[in-house]
């Protein structure tokens, strides 16, 4: 292929080590309690990614797909830089990983506004290159006077819009989508899968992690189907998608 | 040749990235504080003037030890500590507040509890300012290279223990709670409503150990005693903290995922 190799895992396994909060309060409860903490506490779920191996190239729009806790969120954070695997090797050209599940970052005591100052800053952005994306980001999230409020006053729709139109605006290397395309009204929806058909040109790397089939189909160019931490399926949106259901 | 300048640049990118990160959380931060308050900032001004009000009423006309020198003292000394006390309350449980931006995005963590730091430190500017143009107004001039050591020495210190203190709260969750009465101990501990040559030989160990009590005598002797400054003493300390700094910077990083797990 000659493409070029933006991000690539090799045999990559994720362990999430048994978390050790100490606590007096264990002391004092029969075995059995404590083992039913330790499973609630989901200590004992061990590799959330196990040898994995995958090369992403630029111009990728990568579709994952798998069920609840097959090691989806794992892999976009070990792919964002954030998590460092457990062993295996990871190999990235990006420098400033993007947002993961969007809005979740978001200062609840701020204003929409200064969260996009945050949010900028957090996706390595000087203040002259937010102030200039600033008008476009408020007038695609439709916030309008709103946008001066806390963040806490905004219903969960509005927090979408917001975090959408600024994880699209500045744009970085890798773009990691995480169940946001869910969400908002059917308009909003179609402004968003506009909005992604533009900037998928532009950037290296995007990574959506959705359960619709629509979406998925709609826009990638690639899927991987994970389950209990493993790759099962790497290959085309339909091989994939038929798979899965 | 190509790789260092391609290192330094990239290292100047980041290191630039992340000021700008941490000059924007420590202004939008405190921007936040304020809002929807009648008087805003001017809460900075008065909660200190009350408490400078109260503690020289208690030690200036119950036990009787007044002395305009020691009503400055007590005035500079509440300055000081409600800048350091409730920068390291805020920095404790920075981790968890911000818990959406230490699973999210990539950047070094030390910066959350720092940039609490900072954020208290710009209010601090405020009620210093206020502080210094009395002691000019009544004829003290500080001794400005000696109060910009004392001043880089104390942000750098107290970034650290606020560091120690989140890094600390991460996995053991007890510490903001001890954070709470530990800074009411050591405010009575530390010189501040009465002067060090005050406590007993016996106890002097516990000025000795105080690190708070070293940042404050910088203070005063820059601030009033300016006959007494001590340069090398100075430098001794700066040297030390910056020593703590760098290896608690050192520890996040090394600890990094831990604390995101743990979190």
């Amino acid at each position: 292929m000659s493409k070029k190799k933006v991000v690539e895992l090799k045999n990559v396994t994720l362990e999430y080590t048994q978390s050790k909060s100490y606590s007096i309060k264990k002391l004092f409860l029969s075995k059995h309690e404590r083992d039913k903490i330790i499973k609630e506490s989901n200590s004992l779920r061990k590799a959330a990614l196990n040898n994995v191996s995958m090369t992403f190239y630029e111009g990728d729009i990568v579709g994952i797909v798998g069920r609840n806790g097959a090691g989806k969120s794992s892999l976009c954070k070990v792919l964002s830089g954030v998590f460092a695997p457990t062993e295996g090797e990871f190999y990235s050209e990006v420098e400033i990983g993007s947002l993961l599940t969007l809005g979740s970052f978001f200062l609840r005591e701020l204003s929409g506004l200064d969260n996009v100052y945050l949010a900028g800053a957090l996706l390595g952005k000087n203040k002259r290159e937010i102030e200039e994306k600033i008008e476009s980001i408020i007038d695609f999230s439709e916030l309008g006077e709103s946008i001066n409020n806390p963040i806490e006053t905004y219903s969960s729709g509005m927090v979408s819009r917001l975090a959408f139109s600024i994880a699209t605006s500045f744009r970085s290397d890798i773009l990691i989508i995480d169940e946001v395309l869910s969400v908002g009204d059917k308009y909003f929806r179609q402004k968003c899968l506009q909005r992604m058909t533009e900037i998928i040109k532009g950037s290296k790397l995007i990574i959506i992690v959705s359960h619709s089939d629509h979406d998925i189909r709609s826009m990638c160019n690639r899927a991987v189907y994970l389950d209990k931490g493993c790759v099962l399926i790497d290959g085309s949106v339909g091989e994939v998608l038929q798979q899965y259901k | 040749m190509w790789l260092l300048f391609y290192t330094l640049f990239y290292k100047k990118k980041m290191l630039s990235r992340n000021f700008y990160i941490l000059y924007t959380l420590a202004h939008l931060k405190q921007k936040a504080n304020v809002r929807g308050t009648i008087l805003g900032y001017l809460w900075w001004f008065i909660e200190p003037m009350m408490l400078i009000a109260l503690y020289s009423y208690i030690v200036g006309v119950i036990f009787g030890h007044a002395g305009p020198d020691r009503i400055l003292m007590i005035a500079i000394g509440i300055t000081l500590w409600k800048w350091w006390s409730t920068s390291l309350s805020a920095a404790t449980t920075s981790f968890r507040r911000y818990k959406g931006i230490v699973t999210q995005v990539k950047l070094p963590l030390s910066i959350l509890p720092i940039s609490e730091v900072f954020g208290q430190t710009y209010l601090f500017l405020f009620g210093y300012a206020l502080l210094q143009s009395i002691l000019l107004f009544m004829g003290y001039m500080p001794d400005l290279f000696s109060l910009m050591i004392t001043f880089i020495t104390t942000m750098v210190l107290i970034s650290a223990l606020s560091l120690v203190l989140a890094l600390l709260n991460v996995f053991v969750r007890d510490t903001a709670f001890l954070v709470g009465f530990g800074l009411r101990i050591f405010f009575y501990i530390t010189p501040i409503i009465y002067p060090k040559e005050r406590v007993p030989e016996d106890y002097q160990w516990l000025v000795s150990l105080n690190p708070f009590s070293y940042l404050i005598d910088m203070f005063n002797v820059s601030l009033i005693y300016t006959n007494q400054v001590n340069l090398a003493n100075h430098l001794i300390i700066l040297m030390l903290s910056a020593s703590v700094l760098l290896f608690i910077l050192f520890l996040v990083q090394k600890l990094r995922m831990k604390i995101i797990r743990n979190i």
